[in-house]
Formats: structure tokens, sequence, C-alpha cells
């Protein structure tokens, strides 16, 4: 049986006017537990790639330049 | 605590290995611990680290049941603890102690976290039902509170809410400082977004899926005093060990015994072989997801896995669900032959619904073997709906019988060192507000 990809809104945003992941910083996927967070190679930017967010917040609070925001996943808030 | 941590083990000089998601703990030829094993999660390159000891402190198994959300990872505990520990455990051949004391709580409705009703206790904070009254004398989680959390919403008197707009402003802030920047700093923007602020609503509250959890509940892989798991040279620290209500400083306590202890081991004796058939038959386990393009995803296997153990082994247990509930996971268990992963990520996915596989067919068979009820909803058994001290006043072991099968034994409680008052022996009995009558 195929697999299909069904689009879902994800809980962490990142400001990429803020994130420096271009200058090599990677705090914000070391950190998270769930290792959701990933750099994209081509923007150079951090991005939550799995819907699969604790909401415990280290990714925002530890974030060097405030560039991460976490929501509240959509199906609790 | 875990920068603090983290700066403790480079000024030791620690070797650590990060993003190897271990899935077993291989054995020798008798039984005593040889390596473990797993893979990158980044990489999936498959990993045997030949050891002669291992400390397992993989925490609860926080993704048993399904979240009321239906969000995977809106869970009570860390949802990366999901019982892989547990797991290992039996596969290795150790016994996991009372596993049908679930562990269930009283926590914020959607968002999961704890209401902390016994944070907010000291400050004048109560757990009430629907008209505001107080229904149970202490705040306190216990298998016997979320009895009677369940008794007053069967009885018409819910939601069970957090009280607190009865409180005054600086002790309202107060409450907030500590339970918005301590315990979950992101319950604020959960309250912010629902317009829920203490000073004027109560704070709604339900009854959680279960888990395994020694930290909150009272149940894990079995240790002894010296943190020995039954299987040589395999130790268990934290929420995975069966130390009850030992938390984050039971953890560090059984951390520190079980570091010293497996030292003092590992001095003693030589390296054991792991078996190499083991070695390649787990190789197989974990990649076989990664060769397949097409089938199962492990959100799916996971999702009704977790599903179904709130279908069936949800409390009030009952033997005919729990029979239902094992055939379905049987099935789910022949499902896994399709489970497909398209990057490591999801490969430790994968894995990871295993382990909550195994976890609810350990959940089942340690309900149904003790035939009676006891803590309260935790083990709330509508066929033997009494305590049996006479035949059940003992541990459960779980173990892994010779066809890998689950098996189940009574194992003696141990004399008391601190003796128990007769008075406080009864005190769960008389935990709800005694109501005396009112005058219309």
């Amino acid at each position: 049986m195929t697999i299909a990809i069904t689009p879902t809104q994800v809980p962490v945003v990142v400001d990429e006017s803020k994130c420096i992941a271009e200058k090599g910083c990677t705090v914000c996927v070391d950190v998270c537990p769930l290792d959701v967070l990933a750099i994209d190679l081509v923007k150079n930017k951090a991005f939550m790639k799995f819907d699969e967010c604790w909401y415990c917040l280290p990714c925002e609070q530890d974030c060097p330049t405030g560039a991460v925001s976490v929501n509240i996943p959509y199906l609790l808030r | 605590m875990k920068r603090i941590l983290y700066r403790q083990l480079k000024r030791a000089r620690v070797e650590i290995t990060n993003r190897v998601v271990v899935t077993r703990v291989l054995t020798g030829a008798s039984g005593e611990v040889a390596a473990v094993m797993g893979f990158d999660c980044r990489t999936a390159e498959i990993v045997v680290i030949r050891t002669k000891a291992a400390v397992l402190c993989t925490g609860a198994a926080g993704r048993l049941g399904l979240p009321a959300s239906g969000y995977l990872m809106g869970t009570y505990e860390n949802p990366t603890n999901c019982g892989d520990g547990h797991a290992m455990a039996f596969h290795a051949g150790a016994d996991l102690a009372n596993l049908e004391c679930f562990q269930i709580n009283p926590l914020i409705k959607d968002y999961n976290g704890p209401a902390c009703a016994y944070v907010t206790g000291p400050l004048g904070g109560y757990t009430a039902n629907s008209k505001g009254e107080r229904f149970i004398e202490c705040d306190y989680w216990s298998g016997q509170m979320m009895q009677e959390f369940y008794n007053e919403l069967q009885s018409g008197n819910g939601p069970v809410f957090l009280k607190l707009d009865h409180l005054a402003e600086e002790t309202i802030q107060e409450i907030e400082t500590i339970l918005h920047t301590n315990e979950r700093p992101s319950r604020g923007r959960f309250h912010e977004k629902r317009g829920n602020d203490y000073r004027s609503e109560m704070v709604e509250m339900h009854i959680s899926e279960i888990g395994f959890c020694s930290g909150h509940s009272a149940s894990g892989i079995h240790v002894n005093a010296r943190g020995e798991t039954s299987v040589k040279g395999l130790y268990a620290a934290g929420d995975c060990a069966s130390v009850p209500h030992n938390y984050m400083l039971g953890a560090f306590v059984y951390g520190k015994h079980c570091g010293l202890n497996a030292a003092a081991y590992c001095a003693e004796v030589g390296h054991a072989a792991a078996d190499g058939d083991a070695v390649s038959a787990e190789r197989e386990r974990i990649l076989a997801p990664l060769a397949r393009s097409e089938g199962l995803t492990p959100y799916q296997i996971e999702y009704k896995t977790r599903r179904l153990v709130n279908d069936y082994l949800q409390p009030p247990k009952i033997t005919r669900k729990y029979q239902i509930g094992l055939r379905r996971f049987a099935e789910i268990r022949e499902d896994m032959q399709q489970m497909a992963a398209s990057n490591p990520h999801e490969l430790m996915r994968a894995m990871e619904a295993h382990s909550i596989l195994d976890c609810a067919e350990m959940a089942a068979h340690a309900s149904m073997f003790r035939t009676e009820s006891r803590w309260g909803l935790y083990h709330s058994y509508v066929d033997h709906p009494e305590r049996d001290d006479a035949n059940w006043f003992c541990h459960t072991l779980l173990s892994r019988g010779a066809n890998g099968e689950m098996a189940m034994r009574k194992k003696a409680i141990e004399p008391y060192i601190v003796p128990v008052d007769e008075e406080e022996r009864t005190a769960y009995q008389r935990l709800r507000v005694a109501r005396t009558a009112e005058a219309a």
C-alpha cells in the first residue's frame, strides 16, 4: 500500500530574519528532546521538520537571538 | 538540570555518545550483560557497544495510552520516554514489577500538564467538582484520589476543576510564577489562548491516559536496594525502576547507587561475548522498516496501538476487554511486518512503536494476573472488586518465558523497616470529604 503525505501546521515557528543557523548555530536542534528541529541545508535556517512537539520550550528559551517561538499544538489548544 | 548534569559530565570527562537509540541489551552465555545495541537516529548506522554493565534510566512509559487531544506527543511524561527501557529489560530477561499498578494522572484537560493542586494547596487552592465544592481531603495524587475523581465524574458532579478564583491577587500571582516558569513554562500560554484566568474561572481537569511510572506510581523494572535488576550487570534507576514514588530525588539516589555498584561489578568480572545470532537478528529487526518503500507508517501503528490501549486497558479493568485487547495487540504485532520508515528519524519512531506495543502487552498480562483490586483506580478491577490481602499482599513479577511469552509470578513483600500505624493503614479509605447533613 502506497504512502501519502498529509500537511500539518507545526507548533514551532522560526523567524528566519533572526535565525543565525548560517553561522553554524544549532542550539535549537541540539536542545530538542524529540529531535524534531533541523537546519534546512538550502536556506541555512532552522525549522521544525516533524509535527511531534512536546511544547517544552528549551528551543525558544535557548535560542541566542530569540528567533524561535513555540505555539501550543493546534490539537491541544 | 540538564545543563548542570552536562557540565558535570564534561568536568569528569565522561565519554558521551549522543543520538544513538539503544534498542536491546544483549546478554552472554550465562544471561549476563554483554553489550548494548542500537542505531544512530540521524544516520541509521547500527551501533553495538560491548559492556560489562548497563544502567537503564529511560524514564516512564509515557506514550502508552493516547491523550484526549489525539496528539501523540501531547503527553504528561516527556514523550521521548516511551517504554524503551521497560521493553529492553523484558527482552534481556529481567523481571518487571507491579506493571498492573498504572500511572493515571489528574491533568489539565487537553494541555496534559499537571494541574498541580498540591502545589497550590498550601496557598489555598484545591480540587473541586463542578459546583466548586471539595470532595477529597488530600490533593496529593494517588490511586485512591484518581478513584474518587472517577467516582465524582460518574456521579454527575463533573467535570473536576482546580479552584483558585477565591484566592487573593498576590497569591494568584505567586502561583502563576511558580507554575508558569518552573513546572511547565508553556502552561501560561495555554491558559492565555483559552482565556483561562485563575482569577475568574476554575481550570478544567481530566483523568489522563495510562502509563508506567515509578515516580508517580509504583511499577517498573524490578530492582533491589542496590539498583540491581534480575539480570547480572543490568541496573535500573529513576522512573523506569520499580522504586515507588521516587521522583527526581529517588532517581538521583538510585542513579548514584547504580553507578557505584555497576563500577564495582565491572572491576570483578570479565567481558562476556554477545551472541552473534542475536546481533544479526536485531540488526535485521532494526533496519527492516527502512527497506520498505510502501507499508504502514510508524505514526499509524503507534496511534492505533495507543487508541486500543485506551479502549481496552483504561481502568476500570474488565477481563473480557483485556482479552479482546490482547487479540488486537497481536494483530498489530503482525502489522509490524509491514511497517515502513523513510528516514532515520522515522526509524526511531518505528522502533519506539515496537516498545510501546511491548508495554501494552505487558500492561495487559500483569493486570489479568492480579485478581483483586488495589491502588484505587490504578488497578480497579471490575471482575475482582475487593482488595484481597490474603492472596495478593505481594508484588507481581513479569518476565520472559522460555518461548518468549510473558510469564507472571508472585514475589513476597519484604518485612517493613518502618511499620505503618493502624490509623494510617486506612487513610486512603477516608480520602473522600465526609458531608454532614445540611439544612435545606
